[in-house]
């Protein structure tokens, strides 16, 4: 007889389990065992990987959770497992259950459950077994007084009269004799049981596969309580381990001491795990796909019908005028589509995905579809994606196979801004009871790891602090053979050597790589399931306040659950913004889709590489792909985004693509009937749909079967099946042998580096309007971007762009600036004004106030009405946001902003405005004149003000304040680079605006640096040796200077290989000292 | 306070100490032995934690047991210490 393990906790037990649910899984069935249960704290959140883990290891999943009771005081945690084989009602009850104890209480965060309202999910039907051990309040009864001990059973059983739905937990972590969990303790239990006539069972309360698991443990539970290791009383030993049958027998043994009565401990617990092992298609609609009734969605008849009608009617719509030649092709097409997705049984799936899509269109809000989706004709047809699939050669059949029968993804991207706006509204349309959000688990990475350990050892927090700055990118399992490698770790890597506890940190972050931390909601997704879906997944309450699933994305196709991913994108938001404000001020109503997508200007402003604030290009790599690739129409957008993806990069495509495009080399087709498919890549295979295409054309196969085939071409056993039928059937079709082979030796590669060609034709079109925006309505599309900053760089170098693209910036006003970035006229000239957003530490209430009462007559009027914090009237006053109604903006005024900054001192030391505003108004106006005689603030002095108070400079680039020195070191601005020769040795200097240390295929590590100095972006390049001098500048510093050589790229491509770098503040101070 | 060890530990099948050397004395166990596991406070002393370490970071295994040598009988609580597997006597009673 096996053992089966009740009582396991996983790491999805966040902060105390220790082992991955498919760890447990293959450590369990290595030994022998015939089920495994997982009984995580408070959630189901590792259930659904535990079950797919048993699947695959062919042992019998058992679900359960640990859940904290109460009564009139807490009864500690019990375990409730789940029966099986009952046509899933155990799983719901768990799952309503946990749903319960997941509940708010009292608006705070306190997952428990009350004995009462636990019973009550007992009454019909004992579905779930409560399995009460050693972290229940009876378990220290049992330690302390006999009789409390019987009562307390006693009030158990009269809760839950039902035989099965109890059953004692004994437990032998072979803890000090007579302390909690140990040998006699569990006597106890075990004798208590048969007292109160409740059946024993046996577990190990496992937390780890293998005794070393504990020391992991032991932080874990640092993690849990927040306090450092000493502090609180740590687990009694390494006990809590996975362990083999024949171990559980000497423990049931060592308890009972009785043969007999071990014996029947154990067949206990294994008649018990057989009532809950789970039936993962009868009990939890395993693989089972779910959609909402086709009454939800407002649809009477035959749904695929629905989908037939409307995806028809709208051909004239997508396709007005369109030949007869046009339309047979279109309608081939869409004829196909619907016949796969007939045979799937999908057409509710599509009906909702285009009605959620209608919705969001009806509220006037943003939206693109992303994504292999972008694929299909009945997705562009019913308004889900706006990208052609045949015009832009997409294929269905890499978005949806007859060969899979999980559901497509089809991925949305929105307005950010208005993004928990929809979740609200597609709740309301489908009801609580067929939606829930999505959650992630996150899980410690490297700085995370370090700061948690070096809590649990009691560190200092500023040491800890310094060296999480320094880890860049790896993960904290490497920690120690990264400190080796990466300058910026050398001089913590010496005090490793003597300092003990850095060393013992080391190896501490490395236990804690991967362990899931806690559990937050999905950026972007939402489930949609039928009338059913909170009996089968458990939910909790997410920040936004509508109930989480406590399942991952991972999990949702084993489910059989719709995810649908409404991905709140800044950019759109943006776009969104950038649009009104044309309205507004130029009263240009424009809709970007029916913009044609040929505009030259629209290339040509791309071409130049400033492509600051454009979706998807504006990073240091792209810019620079940019100045090669010189994009002259719509599909190179796509191939240019496609191009810089990890895998097309890792198979080293972009260079024979640029070769063959500028004519260097002379493209390879390899075969005439390959001409076609390969032309747009100049020979390079670049797209899964390529792939599928010479799939289909050398083989004859179907395109759904080459898209089977080019999953598998990633595993090694599955590709040689692949080598053979491709070769067979090649030849079959009279392809020579040289040309077989040669076009094999470059699928076979291709496997993980291609790239969906639709996600990139998806992705191109928000590239697309931004760049328009960017070229047409360039101090709108400024505001939209200042407003919604949805780029990577700091949003001081938006400014800078600003002032590069003519755009006049407006500085910060009381009285005309707001929360946004606005639109402004000021005589006949456009300009954005600055945000009061960016005072830092402005309230929200604060801004809302000065908004709502502008304008103001006076400072006076502005305190009194406006009431701002004492702090921020002084920060309003000092980046000159007070100026104009001072009337000390004026280069004539006998007044300056230093008199001002003098009265506003004089008016915070008085006390906060009170209710009585007439009384104080009258104070006040005794100090209403200025003070004279005060020097005014340099140029300089404000630049500085602006920056402590905004972290921006507004009033002119940082740089200018070094212009002398650097033009004396003949530093060279980054506009002028491009026009360098190559191998030129020069100087740049700026503001450090990106660091990337990409993957690269090397292995080794190099650091990009984006300098901006107000003329543009310079990049330049570290490699190894260039890093030994100044990698802790590189990472640290603001302000640097750089010194290398020039290396042209392409037609405008130039970066820097860079040879040192110093600190520009450093020299500065130097050359100051040196002038005076 | 030194801690004092027990040698010539003779372990029977379930690696309980069946006799060992004190003071001289050859003793026998005469009781059946209790193991039990306390823990350590290794954050204390270790100055690594590779995997593999950790339980012996963590636990120690104890024996409760009395022992008999020709002239006495004591009760002995052991400690037995990894990796150098060696016997310390953390009460010794008569």
């Amino acid at each position: 007889m096996s053992f089966t393990h009740l009582n396991v906790s996983s790491a999805f037990s966040a902060h105390y389990g220790v082992n991955r649910p498919e760890q447990l899984c293959a450590a369990a069935s290595s030994m022998g065992c015939e089920s495994l249960a997982i009984t995580d704290r408070d959630g189901l959140y590792g259930a659904i990987k535990h079950i797919g883990a048993c699947i695959s290891r062919g042992i019998a999943p058992i679900v359960g959770v640990s859940l904290e009771v109460t009564a009139d005081k807490s009864l500690g945690r019990v375990l409730i497992l789940a029966h099986g084989n009952n046509s899933g009602r155990g799983w719901a009850t768990l799952c309503r259950i946990i749903s319960q104890a997941q509940e708010r209480k009292g608006g705070k965060k306190d997952v428990s459950i009350k004995i009462s309202d636990l019973a009550g999910f007992f009454k019909e039907e004992t579905s779930c077994t409560i399995l009460i051990g050693l972290e229940s309040s009876l378990a220290d009864a049992v330690l302390t007084s006999k009789t409390g001990a019987r009562d307390l059973a006693t009030m158990w059983r009269e809760y839950f009269p039902a035989p099965a739905a109890l059953a004692i937990e004994v437990v032998n972590h072979m803890t000090e004799p007579g302390k909690l969990g140990s040998a006699q303790h569990a006597k106890a239990m075990f004798d208590l049981a048969k007292t109160v006539g409740i059946p024993p069972v046996i577990t190990n309360a496992v937390r780890y596969i293998e005794p070393d698991g504990a020391l992991t443990a032991d932080i874990l539970d640092s993690a849990r309580y927040l306090e450092p290791l000493g502090l609180f009383t740590p687990q009694p030993n390494a006990q809590a381990w996975l362990k083999p049958s024949h171990r559980m027998a000497t423990l049931a043994l060592e308890i009972t001491e009785d043969t007999n009565e071990s014996v029947a401990l154990l067949r206990a617990t294994e008649l018990l795990a057989q009532k809950c092992s789970l039936d993962p298609i009868g009990d939890c609609g395993w693989n089972q796909p779910k959609t909402p009734e086709q009454s939800s969605l407002g649809v009477t008849e035959n749904p695929f019908e629905v989908l037939w009608q409307r995806s028809h009617a709208a051909i004239s719509l997508r396709y007005p005028g369109i030949k007869a030649a046009e339309l047979a092709t279109v309608q081939h097409r869409l004829s196909k589509e619907l016949i796969a997705v007939n045979k799937l049984g999908f057409a509710t799936y599509f009906l909702t995905v285009a009605d959620v899509a209608q919705m969001i269109r009806d509220m006037r809000i943003r939206i693109a579809a992303r994504g292999s989706g972008a694929g299909s004709l009945i997705n562009y047809l019913l308004g889900i994606s706006s990208v052609d699939p045949i015009e832009e050669g997409l294929l269905f059949e890499r978005f949806l196979s007859t060969e899979r029968s999980t559901l497509p993804d089809i991925d949305i991207d929105v307005e950010s801004a208005r993004r928990h706006e929809i979740y609200r509204a597609i709740f309301r349309r489908y009801g609580g009871k067929r939606v829930t959000l999505l959650s992630m688990q996150s899980t410690y990475r490297g700085r995370g790891a370090v700061r948690d350990g070096g809590m649990a050892l009691g560190l200092d927090d500023q040491q800890v602090d310094e060296i999480a700055k320094n880890m860049w990118r790896f993960s904290a399992k490497n920690f120690r053979s990264e400190m080796s490698n990466k300058p910026e770790l050398a001089d913590f890597s010496k005090l490793t050597e003597s300092d003990r506890k850095l060393n013992l940190l080391v190896d501490i972050t490395q236990r804690l790589d991967r362990l899931p931390r806690h559990i937050s909601m999905h950026p972007c997704g939402v489930i949609l399931g039928n009338s059913r879906l909170l009996d089968l997944t458990p939910t909790e309450p997410s920040g936004m306040g509508l109930p989480m699933s406590q399942f991952d994305k991972d999990d949702m196709d084993p489910m059989g659950f719709l995810k649908l991913d409404v991905l709140g994108v800044r950019m759109q938001s943006a776009m969104a913004y950038t649009i009104k404000e044309i309205k507004r001020v130029k009263n240009v109503d424009l809709d970007l889709d029916k913009v044609a997508r040929d505009d030259p200007a629209v290339y040509k402003m791309i071409r130049t590489t400033n492509t600051l604030g454009l979706f998807q290009i504006e990073s240091p790599g792209q810019r620079e792909l940019t100045g090669k690739h010189q994009p002259t129409k719509f599909n190179d957008l796509t191939m240019q985004i496609s191009l810089f993806r990890p895998g097309p990069m890792k198979g080293n495509m972009i260079k024979p693509y640029l070769d063959g495009r500028h004519g260097f080399i002379q493209p390879d087709y390899m075969h005439p009937d390959l001409h076609d498919i390969l032309k747009e890549s100049y020979g390079v295979v670049v797209f899964h749909e390529q792939l599928m295409r010479i799939m289909q054309v050398m083989t004859g196969c179907s395109l759904a079967r080459a898209d089977e085939m080019r999953r598998q071409l990633g595993k090694p056993d599955k590709a040689r099946i692949v080598q053979r039928y491709f070769k067979k059937a090649a030849a079959a079709r009279d392809y020579t042998p040289a040309v077989v082979d040669r076009v094999w030796s470059i699928l076979e590669g291709f496997g993980s580096f291609g790239f969906c060609k639709a996600h990139g034709a998806a992705f191109a079109v928000p590239t697309y309007h931004s760049a328009w925006l960017k070229t047409h309505y360039p101090t709108e599309f400024i505001a939209g971007l200042l407003t919604h900053d949805p780029g990577m760089y700091p949003r001081r170098l938006l400014l800078a762009e600003a002032r590069r693209l003519g755009v006049q910036l407006l500085g910060i006003d009381v009285n005309y600036s707001t929360s946004q970035y606005v639109v402004q006229k000021i005589g006949k000239e456009l300009g954005v004004r600055v945000s009061l957003g960016e005072i830092s530490g402005i309230s929200r209430p604060e801004m809302d106030r000065i908004i709502c009462e502008q304008p103001y007559a006076d400072v006076t009027d502005f305190y009194l009405r406006a009431r701002p914090s004492r702090r921020t009237l002084e920060r309003l006053a000092l980046v000159g946001a007070l100026d104009t109604i001072a009337g000390v903006s004026d280069e004539e005024s006998i007044h300056n902003r230093s008199d001002l900054l003098v009265k506003v001192r004089q008016i915070s030391s008085k006390a906060a405005p009170k209710i009585d505003k007439n009384q104080l108004a009258f104070d006040l106006t005794n100090l209403d004149q200025l003070p004279v005689g005060n020097a005014a603030p340099t140029k300089q002095q404000k630049l500085e003000a602006e920056m402590t108070v905004t972290g921006m400079d507004i009033s002119e680039h940082q740089i200018q304040k070094f212009q002398q020195m650097l033009e004396e070191m003949g530093v060279v601005r980054a506009s002028e680079v491009g026009s360098l020769r190559s191998n030129t040795e020069v100087l740049v200097a700026g503001v450090r605006i990106a660091t990337q240390t990409p993957p690269m295929r090397s292995g080794k590590r190099v650091v990009f640096i984006s300098l901006d100095d107000g003329s543009g972006i310079a990049d330049a390049t570290f490699f190894d040796e260039a890093q030994r001098r100044c990698s802790q500048l590189l990472f640290q510093n603001k302000l640097l200077l750089i010194s290398g050589k020039t290396r042209r790229t392409g037609v405008r491509g130039v970066s820097i290989l860079a040879e040192n770098a110093w600190d520009l503040r450093q020299l500065w101070q130097q050359w100051e000292k040196r002038a005076s | 306070m030194e801690t004092e060890l027990v040698t010539g530990v003779v372990l029977d099948a379930d690696g309980a100490p069946a006799c060992f050397t004190w003071r001289d004395a050859l003793f026998l166990t005469t009781s059946r032995p209790v193991r039990w596991y306390s823990r350590s406070l290794w954050w204390q002393h270790a100055g690594q934690a590779h995997p593999g370490q950790g339980q012996n970071l963590v636990e120690t295994e104890m024996w409760r047991l009395w022992a008999a040598s020709p002239n006495d009988r004591y009760f002995f609580q052991l400690r037995h210490q990894m990796p150098d597997d060696s016997w310390e006597i953390e009460q010794a009673a008569p």
